[in-house]
């Protein structure tokens, strides 16, 4: 397997897992290069027999562990809270707004969970991975796997309701002061 | 046990607003240079094609250097010897200009190790995620300045380098404003060429590293006396008592990083060893090293580099940055 073919192929993977997994947009580079210096040397000894993206799952785990243990100062101190960036800034669409707001809804949402449960949670609502596939990815039970994304979504729809009130009180504000 | 239905499949019972969420999320895309600049970053640390179907070159401003490279035809290889390494010619990231400051104010403060403790880390021997450091604090302790340079003609990495501590820290407080200048004036000179694939194997290694050239080589000049270290180090732990101190050294880390990312890792050198040199023993130490180890990766400085980043590693075990310092190892 060459390399060049294993970074087309998952560069996209590899970006929107550590994105999800809280890399924030001005780290995401440079834990993007860690991912991949990791895969360069691990490569040849990659045996397959683990699914490529469940393997590059993890390395953006631990990627995204020391960010997030190198970045929660910066945030704090620079408010760096971000996930996504919008998908098309310059596109001001009713669709881009729409999307960049669902994106907004959705990092929000997302944040009020543990790496753990954020690892469970987008690998399979999003990255459609099958229980088994979630397990062997973060080398955990199954029952593990189900538990964990049973606690996410508890804490996840929470959450979108609790943001989405929040943002609609916030609109009918602003609609009445004007 | 049979897997729940996913939220977004059609017949989940999720809210309007979840399933607004989830689908915005599962339709972002990274931005479309992202891949290129991270593969052309690469690319200079690692002996890959920095050009190619998905990394165009009509953004590299020192795309012909790189072309050069990537004619070889070999540059994709992997599983050669991993010391091989190619020159940072290539811009990248220029929006973390921020973060060192950040990291400068931020270092100041211990940090839990816990806060973000994951109980469920994979553990097994032979994965590849394991690469990672173990958690810990952050560190700020005083990374004495090691700048040091083989000599010219080295036969072997392992033997032909005679190093030499830096002239960085040993150089006393006078330095900075002379080094600033130095700065502004080197930036036209940092254009680094990428040697051919052969020239980068770690055997060929040493007529790549012989002392650098004018300013550059001032810069690595030999500075003997562990002493001299230290009185620098005093000087600079002076200025840490100033506050402003610790933004000026995340400013000058910043623009390090930022030279070294956008294609000048020669500018990124220096600006480091006048970092070094005004806040030797400053609150970015390990952030300084860091990057001075991914510059000297970048100017062709392998085995100088790998000496740095197994020292660091010796030094801070359990540092956050040890990942990445790892990586540069192999």
């Amino acid at each position: 397997m060459d390399f060049r073919e294993v970074y087309d192929a998952n560069c996209a993977f590899v970006w929107r897992s550590l994105r999800r997994l809280g890399v924030p947009a001005s780290s995401v580079k440079d834990a993007m290069q860690d991912v991949f210096l990791v895969v360069y040397r691990r490569l040849p000894a990659f045996e397959q027999r683990s699914q490529l993206t469940t393997w590059l799952f993890r390395i953006c785990l631990r990627a995204a562990k020391d960010y997030r243990r190198r970045a929660h100062i910066r945030r704090e101190v620079l408010g760096e809270v971000e996930l996504h960036e919008p998908v098309d800034q310059n596109a001001d669409t009713a669709l881009a707004i729409e999307q960049r707001e669902g994106l907004q809804l959705f990092e929000a949402a997302l944040s009020r969970l543990d790496l753990q449960q954020r690892a469970v949670f987008v690998l399979f609502e999003l990255e459609e991975m099958t229980g088994e596939q979630v397990a062997e990815a973060l080398e955990i039970p199954l029952g593990t796997v189900y538990s964990r994304l049973r606690l996410a979504r508890q804490v996840f729809r929470r959450a979108v309701v609790q943001l989405s009130a929040a943002s609609r009180a916030v609109h009918s504000r602003s609609a009445s002061k004007s | 046990m049979s897997d729940p239905k996913r939220l977004l499949e059609s017949s989940s019972h999720a809210a309007g607003p979840v399933r607004r969420a989830l689908e915005a999320a599962r339709a972002a895309r990274p931005v479309e240079p992202l891949t290129r600049e991270v593969w052309t970053a690469l690319a200079a640390k690692l002996p890959l094609a920095p050009t190619g179907s998905g990394t165009p070159s009509s953004s590299d401003p020192s795309g012909g250097a790189l072309g050069a490279s990537s004619a070889s035809g070999t540059g994709g290889l992997i599983g050669g010897a991993g010391a091989a390494l190619g020159a940072s010619t290539a811009p990248i990231s220029t929006a973390i200009v921020i973060k060192a400051i950040g990291a400068g104010m931020a270092l100041g403060v211990l940090v839990s190790a816990g806060a973000f403790a994951v109980t469920d880390s994979p553990s097994s021997a032979a994965s590849a995620a394991n690469e990672s450091n173990s958690s810990s604090p952050l560190e700020s302790p005083a990374l004495p300045p090691r700048l040091t340079v083989p000599t010219a003609g080295a036969p072997t990495q392992s033997s032909g380098e005679s190093p030499r501590s830096a002239g960085a820290s040993a150089r006393g407080p006078a330095e900075p404003e002379r080094a600033a200048q130095a700065h502004s004036s080197a930036a036209p000179a940092t254009a680094v060429e990428r040697p051919a694939p052969q020239n980068i194997e770690p055997a060929a290694a040493g007529p790549n590293e012989t002392p650098l050239p004018g300013k550059s080589s001032a810069a690595f000049a030999p500075a003997d006396a562990p002493a001299a270290v230290a009185r620098a180090g005093g000087a600079g732990a002076l200025q840490r008592s100033d506050g402003s101190d610790a933004l000026e050294e995340g400013r000058l880390v910043a623009s390090a990083r930022q030279a070294i990312r956008g294609g000048s890792p020669q500018r990124g050198l220096e600006l480091l060893e006048g970092a070094n040199r005004r806040f030797a023993g400053g609150q970015l130490a390990q952030e300084r090293e860091v990057l001075l180890i991914e510059a000297l990766f970048a100017t062709q400085r392998t085995s100088l580099a790998r000496e740095r980043a197994s020292q660091f590693l010796r030094d801070h075990p359990e540092s956050a940055h040890a990942t990445r310092v790892r990586a540069f190892l192999h």
